[in-house]
């Protein structure tokens, strides 16, 4: 009875599958075996911008075991525009056609018996080309001499970006502006300014899983097994790259190896499914890491801001010009944009906030979405500001920090209020559990100690839609459909824990369905943490309509009115009548193994912002609170940073599961070491020069704190499934920018570039001497 | 891909690389198989060490320790004789790259690579190892300070092979070996170096600060910890010449140079005045 | 005008028909497990003991052994994350000693003994306390940090804290498992050899 209990919401029962996930025997798309398919190798651009004058394939053709080679040029033959496929611009091609916009861009595709033959022969293939005028960097877009695309060309997944088609001579793809009060003249009116130009580099989320798409075609229907995060969305880019009805594409998915945001959207499915339409057979597609590494990015991001308090202390007026590097592909940079944009004054109480968010192309590897959704990078801004606004007026950061930020009721600068978003009590926590309030040994030869606290605020993505199906056994245990993707997050065992709450029934009974478009039913994507909530909700809603079912049946065997009858884990009961559900299932249907079915839909909604102003009422569902605090040692002659003691909170409403929302919170925070102190894709002229494991650095066991605290706030959210919310990104939010002012606690200086490199640490001491 | 080639003799893996075109030694084979993943190896053959006898022994005497080339640089790190007689080389060879690749990488493969990043060159500098090269012209002895040429050049003729190293037990005195990388904690060395205070003389070998793995070494009588630390770093000065990439410019390069000798330096020193 | 890379300058792209995609209809050379043949150019069999299942193989010779494991096998848990030995997912152990998969050529692992994290038992020490300890998230790596762990054992049966960080240096975890692993080779230790 109480394993039972403890399988049920607020119990840390482990996650689905831990023994076969230590062991190996958890089956990934990779592992698939696709018999005599057709292996694909993919020919990539060598030029950052160029025109496609000749593709020469003759010799790759020639060699033996090449059954094909696909141009970009061959699929607009058959498809036309709808080659050109994204989540907010229709823009990219599966294939480049006419152009290539980025070094690594695929320009042809070899068919081949086997994968090292495939890619022998993509280095047979011959491309000229008519150089362009490259477009590097976001200086290069914004002085606007070179257009990196001829004309803008929105998808119509989005309504609000219709205005944009066909505008021509630009690389900026959308333009977000929020205004609130006059921000320039408080701030010129203010008594107190700081300033600051921050960099977030570019970024690569490195799921250690590699992508694989296996398309194949069967009864006229394109079929897919793929690593996604995104199966209804890569159906419906499918269907209309293929001009089919919904109902003629199939997309499933295997439990993910991570993914971070790398395995969203448009990334291998669009050239597996067209190639395997085109050639009428089955295709299995990967990447080698190095090309995994030119398949999406985090975006990088350059903010201009200032924040300005009175005399009194009070914040009068945060001013942000954001410049996001899309790369060569929106992508949903434009919906980053906004979405992250409109977060640039932070959580704080400011009467005046204006920002300017721009999307840009560049000829570079386009970026997507990336675990915090764009917010990381305005969180460098805003949280390195208010650290130096607090020094400036020779106030404690974290207090400063803390008189000021949103309470709940309180409306943010883009006009939504707050609930559910206990930034106070997050940083309250972590202040605590670094012990902000003890004195600190701060070194006086070369090891110098700081300490610093950051706070982060992110917009769930709204609006979504999320529907379940639960089958309920005639044995009392259940079968779950959602498409809901796991990809380590644990999403298969919280989905189960909420439905088994509400039946009263052992989780471990339940199985989640992997998500399969045949067969669970239509769900936005798995990411921006919107799942716990979104998808949580209608699983809760199915579990409910199950219940009632249930009671129903209940009360017709027992006699009694339905308000009499209680489910319980050993049955349905009312006074002393007493049923199991395996009897009544089997009493109901007469016949063992039968199912009684339920569906259930959830929907969120928001008010879109204002045109003019950026402003909504109700700009989303639901927002995450997070708070960072670092304690850390700077080496003063190397530059060196060792983190003694990182704290991670995050306000989840309520934890379904809390050793997985800590291992979410730890997780997330560990990513965030490595963004803070050396993480970044190096581009050299468009040429990626560190996209190997060699080189690109990622935290390892060695670059752990020496003590790391992950921290569960629980602020109920009236909404949320039994109060609770999603925390994937929460923990990542403030890392950098509290490490950063933890180093400037320590030795003085304020760094503005990520990542806090020791190189950049003993240049800044140097200048400051 | 190369065609591999099996040899089972030392003479017939001379023979091979004397008569194949564009040869390549073939040893632990992670360097290479890492060189051909990225599409930046030229050989049209490789000679597989791994069947050819007697290349895997370690023998210890009182004056150092012979090791063949296919030993692999774990068994460096861990065996008790080879950490007694050249504790210097012992500890170099423990910081390379991961347990893992340790396990296959060999100490042939690992100087004939001739990367200046490489730790384990750096304690062969200092300890004077001497680099036995085989052809069908016969063997001869490379001392080690002769080996690195320029860069990812080393001494041997394109038909040579490590047939063997060895490295003379290290003096009674003080030695360290001292790693700095400047991204993650286990990415390749910024720089690194081996320092032995022995004799009344200081050597260092340097790692990743020049395109090859260099060696000074001076006279040390009469001074003390601080007065070793600035000859040490007088010394070094004419030795480096980093090259600038995604781990730091040349002056951070440098910088960190002189950090880790005199960490090393100092280190080296204390533990001589305390043993 | 630039061409890259140069051409023969015998081959000009109307010599075909661009218009059309370029797949061949050719009979596809047979890849079924009877032949286990999982790479072009020079063939040799090797045998292979893996997880105490005697396999006999035919390899190229360049095909890898984590090719060999994957393809010819059937072992799964043995995974390509990186292709350069960073990232450990491709581990396994030969004779007890760890080998990066992705870096070896099969050939030479003619007549070896070698264990996956699927020939663990489930009540070994280090797997049971993987699971105990949470030790997995996605899980893709784990496998990996098992072995490695397995190996560290056999060798040092009371690892301290560092020495277990020393050994799993070369395995990534991207969803940041770390402290749960950590713990869990602790664990592991204390199960074996109690103090």
């Amino acid at each position: 009875m109480r394993e039972i209990e403890q399988s049920w919401v607020g119990g840390s029962r482990p996650r689905f599958d831990t023994a076969g996930r230590v062991r190996g025997m958890i089956a990934h798309v990779g592992d698939q075996a696709v018999g005599a398919a057709a292996h694909v190798a993919v020919h990539r651009a060598t030029q950052p911008h160029a025109r496609i004058e000749a593709v020469h394939v003759d010799e790759a053709l020639a060699m033996p075991g090449v059954y094909g080679v696909v141009t970009g040029a061959d699929l607009y033959k058959q498809l036309g525009d709808r080659l050109l496929t994204g989540p907010a611009f229709a823009d990219q091609p599966a294939l480049a056609h006419e152009k290539v916009r980025y070094v690594g861009e695929p320009v042809a595709a070899v068919l081949a018996a086997d994968l090292a033959t495939a890619r022998a022969a993509t280095d047979a293939i011959w491309v000229d080309y008519e150089d362009l005028p490259p477009v590097y960097d976001l200086a290069d877009a914004l002085a606007g001499t070179a257009y990196v695309h001829d004309e803008l060309r929105p998808s119509s997944v989005f309504g609000d970006l219709k205005h944009l088609r066909g505008v021509r001579d630009t690389n900026v793809n959308y333009t977000y502006n929020l205004r609130t009060g006059d921000a320039e003249a408080a701030r010129d009116a203010g008594a107190h300014t700081v300033t600051g130009e921050f960099w977030a580099p570019p970024t690569h989320h490195v799921p250690i899983e590699l992508p694989c798409t296996i398309a194949w075609v069967d009864s006229g229907r394109l079929e897919m097994l793929t690593t996604t995060q995104t199966p209804s969305y890569v159906r419906q880019t499918i269907a209309d790259l293929l001009d089919l009805p919904l109902s003629r594409v199939r997309v499933t998915t295997r439990p993910l190896g991570g993914s971070f945001g790398a395995k969203m959207y448009d990334r291998l499915e669009p050239l597996a499914a067209a190639l395997a339409w085109t050639a009428g057979r089955r295709v299995r597609v990967t990447a080698t890491r190095e090309e995994a590494f030119l398949l999406t990015t985090r975006h990088g991001a350059a903010v201009s801001s200032s924040l300005t308090a009175d005399a009194e202390g009070n914040l009068v007026s945060s001013v942000a010009d954001v410049r996001y590097d899309t790369g060569a592909y929106a992508d949903v940079g434009p919906r980053i944009t906004a979405k992250s944009g409109m977060v640039a004054p932070g959580p704080y109480r400011i009467a005046n906030a204006r920002v300017l968010s721009r999307c840009v192309y560049t000829n570079k590897p386009s970026a997507g979405p990336f675990r915090g959704f764009g917010v990381p990078q305005v969180t460098w801004s805003h949280e390195s500001l208010i650290d130096e606004l607090a020094h400036e007026l020779g106030e404690d950061p974290y207090a400063f920090r803390r008189r000021h930020l949103l309470r709940e009721g309180d409306e943010a600068p883009m006009g939504t209020r707050m609930h559910s978003a206990d930034f106070v009590g997050c940083l309250d926590a972590v202040a605590n559990a670094i012990g902000w309030f003890d004195p600190l040994d701060r070194g006086t030869g070369r090891i110098r100690r700081g300490r610093g606290v950051a706070v982060g605020v992110k917009a769930v993505l709204t609006p979504t839609i999320a529907n379940a199906v639960l089958q309920l056994n005639q044995d009392n245990s259940a079968t779950l459909l959602i498409s809901t993707v796991d990809m380590g997050q644990g999403s298969d065992t919280i989905m189960a824990q909420i439905a088994a709450d509400v039946l009263r029934m052992d989780s471990r009974r339940i199985h989640v369905v992997r998500a399969d478009t045949d067969a669970t039913p239509y769900d936005t994507i798995t990411a921006g943490s919107r799942s716990t909530y979104h998808t949580g909700n209608a699983v809760r809603r199915v579990a409910e309509a199950m219940r009632d079912k249930l009671i129903g049946l209940a009360a017709e065997r027992f006699g009694v009115p339905a308000e009499e009858v209680s489910l319980t884990p050993d049955g349905p009961r009312a006074g002393s009548h007493e049923v199991t559900v395996a009897e009544l299932v089997h009493g109901h249907f007469g016949a063992r193994g039968a199912t009684l079915t339920t569906e259930a839909n959830y929907t969120s909604s928001w008010t879109p912002y204002d045109k003019e102003t950026g402003r909504s009422d109700k700009v989303t569902e639901h927002w995450f609170a997070g708070a960072v605090g670092a304690r850390i040692a700077v080496d003063t002659a190397t530059g060196r940073v060792r983190i003694e003691h990182l704290a991670v909170a995050g306000d989840v409403g309520r934890a379904i599961n809390p050793t997985l929302v800590e291992q979410q919170l730890s997780g997330a925070a560990i990513m965030g070491i490595g963004h803070a102190l050396f993480d970044q894709l190096v581009l050299d002229q468009g040429q990626l020069i560190n996209g190997t494991l060699l080189d690109y650095q990622l935290p390892s066991i060695r670059d752990l704190p020496d003590q790391l605290t992950p921290i569960v706030v629980e602020s109920p959210h009236d909404d949320g499934p039994f109060g609770a919310k999603g925390v994937g990104e929460t923990g990542i939010l403030g890392v950098a920018p509290a490490i950063a002012n933890a180093v400037r606690d320590a030795v003085g200086v304020r760094l503005t570039r990520l990542p806090l490199t020791p190189e950049s640490i003993t240049m800044a001491l140097e200048e400051n001497q | 891909m190369p065609r591999l080639h099996r040899p089972t003799s030392l003479a017939e893996a001379a023979r091979l690389l004397s008569t194949l075109d564009n040869p390549m030694v073939y040893g632990g084979g992670t360097a290479i198989q890492i060189l051909v993943k990225q599409g930046i190896l030229f050989a049209d053959n490789f000679v597989d060490l791994a069947g050819v006898p007697g290349l895997r022994d370690v023998s210890v005497d009182a004056g150092g320790v012979t090791v063949g080339p296919m030993v692999t640089v774990r068994r460096m790190e861990t065996d008790p004789e080879v950490r007694q007689v050249v504790p210097l080389a012992s500890a170099a060879y423990r910081q390379v790259a991961n347990p893992r690749v340790r396990n296959t990488a060999s100490v042939g493969g690992n100087i004939a690579h001739g990367d200046y990043r490489l730790d384990p060159p750096t304690a062969l500098l200092v300890l004077g190892a001497t680099v036995r090269a085989t052809s069908v012209r016969g063997t001869r002895d490379i001392p080690i300070r002769e080996f690195f040429v320029d860069f990812q050049v080393t001494a041997l003729e394109p038909d040579e092979l490590v047939s063997g190293i060895r490295i003379p037990a290290q003096p009674a005195g003080a030695s360290r070996f001292e790693k700095n990388s400047s991204l993650g904690e286990n990415d390749w060395p910024c720089a690194s170096a081996s320092v032995l205070v022995a004799a009344g003389r200081v050597q260092i070998g340097l790692g990743a600060v020049a395109p090859t793995p260099r060696y000074v070494t001076f006279d040390a009588a009469g001074l003390d910890d601080q007065g070793a630390v600035d000859a040490a770093l007088a010394a070094i000065e004419p030795a480096l010449d980093p090259i600038p990439d995604v781990r730091g410019g040349v002056a951070y390069k440098r910088r960190l140079a002189r950090v880790t000798v005199e960490d090393a330096v100092r280190g080296a020193w204390k533990d001589l005045q305390d043993a | 005008m630039r061409r890259h890379p140069p051409t023969s300058g015998t081959v000009t792209s109307g010599e075909r028909d661009a218009t059309q995609p370029q797949v061949r209809d050719q009979a596809e050379p047979s890849l079924s497990n009877a032949t286990n043949r999982v790479d072009s150019g020079e063939a040799g069999q090797i045998t292979l003991t893996v997880n105490g299942v005697t396999h006999h193989v035919d390899v190229a010779d360049d095909t890898l052994l984590l090719d060999a494991l994957r393809e010819a096998v059937g072992v799964t848990s043995v995974r390509e994350g990186c292709g350069v030995g960073a990232c450990g997912a491709c581990t396994v152990l030969t004779g007890g000693t760890s080998v990066s998969s992705c870096l070896a050529l099969a050939l030479r692992y003619d007549g070896a003994e070698i264990t996956t994290a699927e020939g663990l038992d489930e009540n070994d020490d280090v797997v049971s306390s993987f699971v105990e300890c949470g030790a997995a998230q996605c899980g893709y790596c784990i496998p990996g940090f098992v072995l490695m762990s397995a190996e560290l054992l056999a060798e040092n049966p009371r690892p301290s804290e560092q020495d277990i960080t020393d050994h799993l240096e070369g395995n990534i975890c991207r969803c940041g498992t770390y402290p749960e692993i950590r713990r869990a080779v602790a664990v592991a230790a204390e199960r074996r050899s109690p103090k």
